[in-house]
């Protein structure tokens, strides 16, 4: 199954009516509306209502609607689940993703089209990562929350993070055993560029597929790394090429530029050409 | 319309000179309390202000006092711009002592005045540009020309960048000074000469020393920010390219923007583009913020032309940077100067109240049909440069930018070349070639105005139209001095 191409998913708090009325042109390629932190325990309703309204009102255009619900062991989780499931949305998040909760989120889904997305913010739930994402086929892919996880952890957050090291290998690492996407956590510094940059770079370094954003600042430069860059693609154009004429000539293997050429350097070849046109930055 | 018919060349010299005093501030100066001795007051005259001095102005109410007190009858001011600050102004006007005015931006309570049907022989609009025109020409005689002096010299020379009310640039008040009847300078700093003349001492009937010419927290705001807005933002990053796919963006760009947070920020992303692929730019002109002095230190401009400094940056730096030039409201925009620099712009960023299908653009009256503001450097700048870039959300508070028809013309459509909302990006269609190109070479969400329209409709419904009466309160002349629209009376 191809993983649908999500490089920026930016929150939005559900409350806001003239954010979500404009959320789909701050060119993230998903949105995540959010009834969980950002909404105070005396607003959960209205929210619900505004967002209601809002995908009434507003026809769903190019942009991947993700709606982050309230977790299982919270008092608005069968409500978020009751009126969410009627939304024109292609995800639910569900926040702190278990086992049990996902069946359960799993299960109110089955008559909709709506998949999963888990979010993964405490230490039982990055050992658990495989088992949860397993836990139902609409689990399509997972954040990872590494605040919560640093608050679970008992450790210190910094913006070089190496204290979530670890835990953002391991979970690229299950991610792609299990053809699932992974964002990663967003970084919290709504003003520091430069650092968001190494962050970013360092989560597609690790096989991350795209990573959450707080601020509509952070989507362009979260978009810029997650998009195959002009080397990328012309590197990646050349091999298929080559393989073209390899194949013609009932070639498997074959070399390029000195180098040997084989079936994942196609197929990943392949994915950077998909994504570049996904991104715009090539034509068909 | 002939943008530019009857373009020649204006010798400053045929307007110098008119009074027979030389040079000796000590023959010109006088007390405050003098001018009514001095001037010979009376119905019927025509008094000029400048503004640069913004909503801080100290100066012109000083006047204002006196047509009180006299009760002068059908006065005509011609001021540059009129702020919040002149709301004296609205008791002369209702009494009927001030009855005609000339202004290329009107706000607060004198405009609201004026739309209200108030100014006995209507005001009249015209563009920074214009203003120099009409003065030079002498379609207007000025009377007295009250001048705003941040610092006037024993030469009676006056500039605008030093001394406590600074300004930075007098570039408004030139024409005044050469063609005004009589010129009283009001400064409060009077020095041993001043660097940098701007009004030479010549063309100065009298000086008079008050404490204050103005409020500096009101004459320049403290600093010109970036919108933090994410749609403002947004917009600017699709302004910005469409300026780099427009070709235009090479050694040699000239630009001009305003101080808004959008077109800051549209300056902002330009500075990366330029400083990105190595680019050298001309020169960059009008009010100038401290964005603009930032390209200029970073090397991205050979040099800025500044007909009005907009912060205190922008006032800094026209003392510091010699490559940081003033320029008069005629050489920034009279049509009529062959050597003016707007008809040499590649690209302007403007704002809109309102743009309608055919492209015309209102920066003049609001929603509500009452005056608001005014084109000020907007026709003439989206006239004469290449690329003229309307930058505006497509709804703010509920209300389209994009209208089937603007309220008021301030600017005509056939100079304004491309509308950018967060929404997508309008062109006008007779730049077929821009569309091609930037389809060809952006990922940019290319509209026609009418889908912005629809998009705008779908959102708001479709407004009512404003109820004006038929009762005229004044027109729009257009840069060329050609009747653009009318102003109307608002009904409550």
């Amino acid at each position: 199954m191809a993983l649908p191409f999500i490089r920026s998913a930016l929150f939005i708090p559900a409350n806001n009516p003239g954010m979500v009325q404009t959320a789909h042109l701050l060119g993230s390629d998903a949105i995540i509306f959010d009834l969980e932190d950002a909404i105070s325990l005396n607003q959960k309703d209205s929210a619900r209502e505004l967002l209601k309204a809002g995908f009434e009102f507003f026809q769903k255009d190019e942009v991947i609607r993700i709606v982050r619900i309230n977790p299982m062991d919270s008092p608005y989780f069968n409500d978020d689940i009751a009126m969410v499931k009627s939304f024109n949305i292609d995800y639910i998040m569900l926040a702190k993703a278990s086992i049990s909760s996902v069946k359960a989120l799993a299960e109110a889904l089955s008559d909709t089209n709506i998949k999963i997305i888990a979010l993964i913010e405490s230490a039982n739930g990055v050992l658990n990562l495989k088992d949860i994402l397993s836990a139902s086929p609409l689990v399509e892919g997972m954040l990872f929350g590494a605040e919560d996880f640093a608050l679970d952890m008992q450790i210190e957050r910094t913006k070089q993070s190496d204290e979530i090291l670890m835990a953002r290998q391991q979970i690229a690492l299950t991610c792609k055993a299990l053809n699932k996407f992974c964002f990663d956590t967003p970084f919290t510094d709504t003003e520091d560029f430069e650092m968001l940059n190494v962050d970013i770079k360092k989560a597609k370094a690790f096989g991350f597929t795209g990573k959450a954003c707080i601020n509509p600042r952070q989507v362009k430069y979260v978009n810029a790394v997650f998009t195959p860059t002009i080397k990328e693609i012309e590197y990646a154009q050349e091999v298929i090429f080559a393989a073209k004429k390899a194949q013609e000539e009932g070639l498997g293997v074959f070399s390029l530029n000195g180098k040997m050429v084989d079936a994942p350097i196609i197929n990943r070849s392949q994915l950077v050409l998909e994504n570049a046109l996904k991104a715009g930055v090539i034509n068909e | 319309m002939n943008k530019y018919a009857g373009i020649k060349d204006y010798v400053f010299h045929d307007y110098h000179f008119n009074n027979q005093k030389g040079h000796d501030l000590s023959k010109k100066q006088i007390l405050l309390s003098e001018l009514e001795k001095k001037i010979t007051f009376k119905d019927g005259m025509v008094f000029s202000f400048h503004h640069h001095m913004r909503n801080g102005d100290g100066v012109a109410n000083i006047i204002f006092d006196i047509i009180k007190k006299l009760d002068l009858k059908d006065i005509t001011i011609v001021a540059s711009s009129i702020f919040p600050i002149h709301l004296p102004m609205v008791e002369l006007i209702k009494n009927k002592n001030i009855t005609k005015i000339y202004s290329a931006y009107i706000s607060g309570p004198v405009a609201e005045c004026i739309s209200a049907g108030y100014l006995k022989d209507g005001v009249h609009m015209h563009s920074h540009g214009s203003r120099a025109r009409i003065l030079l020409e002498k379609e207007i005689i000025i009377d007295v020309a009250f001048v705003a002096s941040p610092c006037v010299d024993q030469k009676s020379h006056i500039n605008g960048s030093q001394g406590k009310s600074s300004c930075g640039v007098l570039g408004y008040a030139i024409a005044d000074a050469l063609v005004a009847k009589q010129v009283v300078a009001i400064t409060d700093n009077i020095v041993d000469r001043v660097d940098d003349i701007e009004i030479d001492g010549h063309n100065v009937d009298y000086v008079i020393e008050i404490d204050q010419i103005g409020d500096p927290k009101g004459i320049v705001s403290g600093t010109t920010q970036i919108t933090r807005d994410p749609l403002g933002l947004l917009i600017a990053d699709y302004a910005a390219k469409v300026i780099e796919g427009s070709g235009l963006l090479k050694d040699g760009f000239s630009f001009q923007t305003g101080a808004g947070g959008i077109s800051l920020a549209v300056a902002d992303e330009l500075m990366k583009i330029m400083q990105e692929k190595d680019i050298k730019g001309s020169f960059a002109s009008g009010g100038i913020t401290g964005y603009l002095v930032k390209m200029l230190e970073a090397g991205l401009f050979e040099r800025l032309e500044d007909v009005q400094c907009f912060d205190l940056e922008a006032v800094n730096s026209i003392v510091r940077n010699e490559n940081h030039h003033k320029m008069s409201a005629s050489i920034y925009a009279n049509p009529y100067d062959a050597h003016n620099i707007v008809k040499d712009l590649d690209v302007v960023i403007l704002g809109a109240t309102e743009i309608d299908l055919n492209y015309n653009v209102n920066v003049t009256t609001g929603s509500n049909g009452v005056i608001m503001g005014g084109s000020g450097g907007h026709s003439d700048t989206a006239a004469g440069a290449k690329l003229a870039i309307i930058v505006s959300k497509l709804v703010s508070s509920r209300i389209s930018v994009v209208k089937d028809q603007v309220t008021t013309i301030t600017t005509p459509g056939d100079s304004i070349d491309v509308l950018v909302t967060e929404y997508g990006v309008a062109i006008n269609p007779k730049h077929q070639d821009l569309i091609n190109k930037l389809k060809k070479e952006t990922n940019l969400k290319l509209r026609t105005m009418a889908e912005l329209y629809d998009i705008a409709i779908s959102l708001t419904n479709k407004p009512q139209k404003i109820k004006l009466s038929d009762e005229k309160v004044g027109i729009i002349e257009y840069r060329d001095g050609t009747l653009l629209d009318y102003l109307y009376k608002v009904t409550k």
